[in-house]
């Protein structure tokens, strides 16, 4: 297992066009790292970027949106300079997602078998033969009992959880090096949210990259290695997960922790963050967070935004934290 | 069958249905595919069941109208001219020059259906083409494809037809192509607006995220999808088609006598209502039915697409 990056994001910037106004900046210089085996945690609330990200990095974002800035390394190559051609080689086969909802996100009119295999073959993989074969192993593997005779049926014909299991048989059927998981339990019962937990905790374990999107720290606690905190399409505080989750720095990762329910086993009183995210087009000056901040300090929190290293692996888009230390 | 899997056959015979099981088999392993669960539903529903076997039925009569016929539509019997149902071996009687009714509605048959499906698949080629490429790829395209559909909407449709019919004479052919000209705006509208909304769905972006091509996407991923509503509107279109054809031949504009089509043989009846109202009666009371099998057709298409009935 190297140390190396498996992709590694730098200054990522992406623009959302509007009919008759500025563009709108909806991800402003997000970087960060995944390492091979590990899994990383984007988390932050709904309007925070975080998918938008992953979206931009793997080439599918709506057609309003536009990259403006940054990089994205992958394999030695900068997945947002290689044009869509060459990205979609690399989407599906090195790079899969896992959707919020299996029900959404497999196509009704077509059976396992057809969703699982065909990517095989887009990719030319392998033969349609083998696809099957794999499509089953990979069915098998995600836990879902029969697969020989699962493969046939439609998605609608599963119970959720076991949908939710076939979407990642889906995604891993290419064996992908890295897997991106955008709110993979948000939508599933609670006992289906530890079995893909435990199912995603497992690929990890066998060396696969996996970027988790969630608005969920319990979620992420569970087996993510490292985390980065969103706040208004940029990255507030880069911490190790165990880290972030003693000692949050930023004020609203502090903030983020205070209005779980229960994060790390400790039951904290349950304070929301006053006020809501900013809308983007409106974006406050400065730290985006500083009108909601307790410590706030004017004005400069409202002209500036430095982001200070605090320890290995560590910092945050602050500059109180350098008053704390 | 040893008495094991005997027993085993009735535990998961019992287990459909329980609450409590982990991972219930839901609605059964075997696989059947939306097609055949909007076919279930469409047997179902009596009327349209019913409707289709009667359409069915018209359309072998058309094919094999020189067989069932009993006389060739241009056939005449100057002896009897006029003669009512039943007489002179005439089941619906004869018209003024003594031609066969009953054979000159089967070949008119043909002619409707011939004008109605070949309009109607011309209609739904152009409309899945432009509704596709407009909805799919937007932007420019999308633009002036929708401004020209839109200059077509405008147009008068009987006065293309008009216009067709003179350019190109009057054959099945120019009917085909006017009608099928008329209706394929309204087509490729709601494909444009199936195409738009599916294309957000989310198995559309995971399937762009598997590294599937744009053409893939739009025959794998939203045509299937969005055919349920299309054929919907078709079926109801061909009624539709059927009416126009008539239309058209009370104006004058229908296909060259003495190739037999319905709405000329109405409108020739309504001129002998009082003489000879079995000429009058036979054509309308058949082009009656008809519309109302193709439109019943249609209601039970929709049913079985509708999403709401889609969970069950």
């Amino acid at each position: 297992m190297s140390d190396e990056a498996l992709l590694s994001v730098r200054g990522l910037r992406t623009t959302f066009r509007r009919d008759g106004a500025e563009p709108l900046t909806a991800v402003d210089g997000v970087s960060f790292d995944v390492r091979r085996g590990q899994a990383l945690a984007i988390v932050g609330e709904s309007g925070s970027g975080k998918s938008v990200t992953m979206r931009s990095v793997m080439g599918i974002l709506p057609r309003t949106a536009r990259i403006t800035g940054g990089q994205a390394l992958f394999g030695g190559r900068d997945l947002l300079a290689i044009g869509d051609k060459e990205l979609r080689k690399v989407r599906g086969r090195d790079i899969a997602m896992v959707f919020q909802s299996a029900m959404e996100a497999m196509n009704p009119t077509l059976t396992l078998e057809r969703q699982l295999t065909e990517h095989l073959l887009w990719h030319g993989l392998c033969t349609k033969a083998e696809a099957r074969q794999r499509a089953v192993r990979a069915l098998g593997d995600v836990g879902i009992p029969d697969p020989e005779k699962r493969i046939r049926t439609y998605p609608f014909q599963l119970s959720g959880g076991m949908r939710q299991r076939a979407m990642i048989a889906m995604a891993m059927v290419t064996e992908p090096a890295l897997l991106i998981a955008d709110e993979p339990t948000t939508a599933v019962d609670v006992t289906v949210q530890r079995q893909i937990l435990d199912l995603l905790a497992e690929l990890k374990n066998r060396g696969t990259g996996v970027i988790m999107i969630t608005h969920d720290l319990g979620v992420a606690r569970y087996f993510c290695d490292d985390a980065v905190v969103m706040y208004a399409g940029r990255v507030v505080e880069r911490a190790p997960m165990g880290r972030l989750l003693d000692d949050p720095r930023h004020p609203y990762s502090v903030g983020l922790l205070g209005s779980g329910v229960e994060v790390g086993g400790r039951d904290l009183p349950l304070r929301p963050i006053p006020g809501s995210p900013p809308d983007l087009s409106r974006r406050p000056e400065g730290c985006p967070f500083h009108p909601r901040c307790a410590r706030a300090e004017l004005p400069r929190c409202a002209t500036e935004q430095e982001i200070l290293t605090i320890g290995p692996g560590r910092d945050a888009a602050c500059w109180k934290v350098a008053v704390d230390a | 069958m040893t008495a094991t899997e005997g027993v085993e056959a009735a535990g998961e015979a019992a287990v459909v249905g329980t609450v409590g099981d982990p991972e219930p088999i839901e609605r059964g392993t075997t696989a059947r595919g939306p097609w055949a669960r909007a076919w279930s539903r469409f047997r179902k529903h009596r009327l349209a069941f019913g409707s289709l076997v009667f359409c069915a039925f018209l359309i072998v009569i058309a094919l094999a109208a020189p067989l069932i016929a009993p006389y060739g539509y241009e056939e005449t019997d100057i002896q009897h001219k006029l003669a009512g149902p039943g007489s002179a071996g005439h089941l619906l009687g004869t018209d003024l020059l003594g031609r066969d009714i009953l054979s000159r509605l089967i070949y008119g048959l043909q002619t409707a259906l011939t004008v109605a499906f070949g309009a109607e698949l011309t209609a739904l080629a152009l409309a899945l083409a432009i509704g596709l490429l407009a909805g799919y790829l937007g932007g420019r395209v999308e633009q002036l494809l929708m401004a020209f559909t839109d200059v077509m909407y405008a147009f008068p449709s009987y006065l293309f037809a008009v216009v067709m019919v003179t350019v190109l004479g009057r054959s099945i052919f120019a009917l085909v192509v006017a009608i099928g000209i008329a209706s394929w705006v309204t087509q490729a509208r709601l494909v444009r607006a199936q195409v738009m909304t599916l294309k957000e769905r989310e198995y559309v972006e995971a399937a762009r995220s598997m590294g599937a091509k744009g053409t893939t996407i739009a025959i794998r991923y939203i045509l299937p999808n969005a055919i349920g509503p299309i054929l919907v509107t078709t079926s109801f279109a061909i009624p539709a088609a059927i009416a126009a054809e008539a239309g058209l031949a009370l104006l004058g504009l229908g296909v060259q006598p003495p190739t037999p089509s319905w709405g000329a043989m109405i409108s020739e009846g309504s001129r002998y209502l009082l003489a000879a109202p079995h000429m009058l009666v036979a054509p309308a009371v058949l082009f009656a039915l008809t519309l109302l099998a193709f439109t019943w057709i249609g209601d039970g298409l929709r049913d079985a697409f509708d999403p709401s009935g889609e969970q069950r």
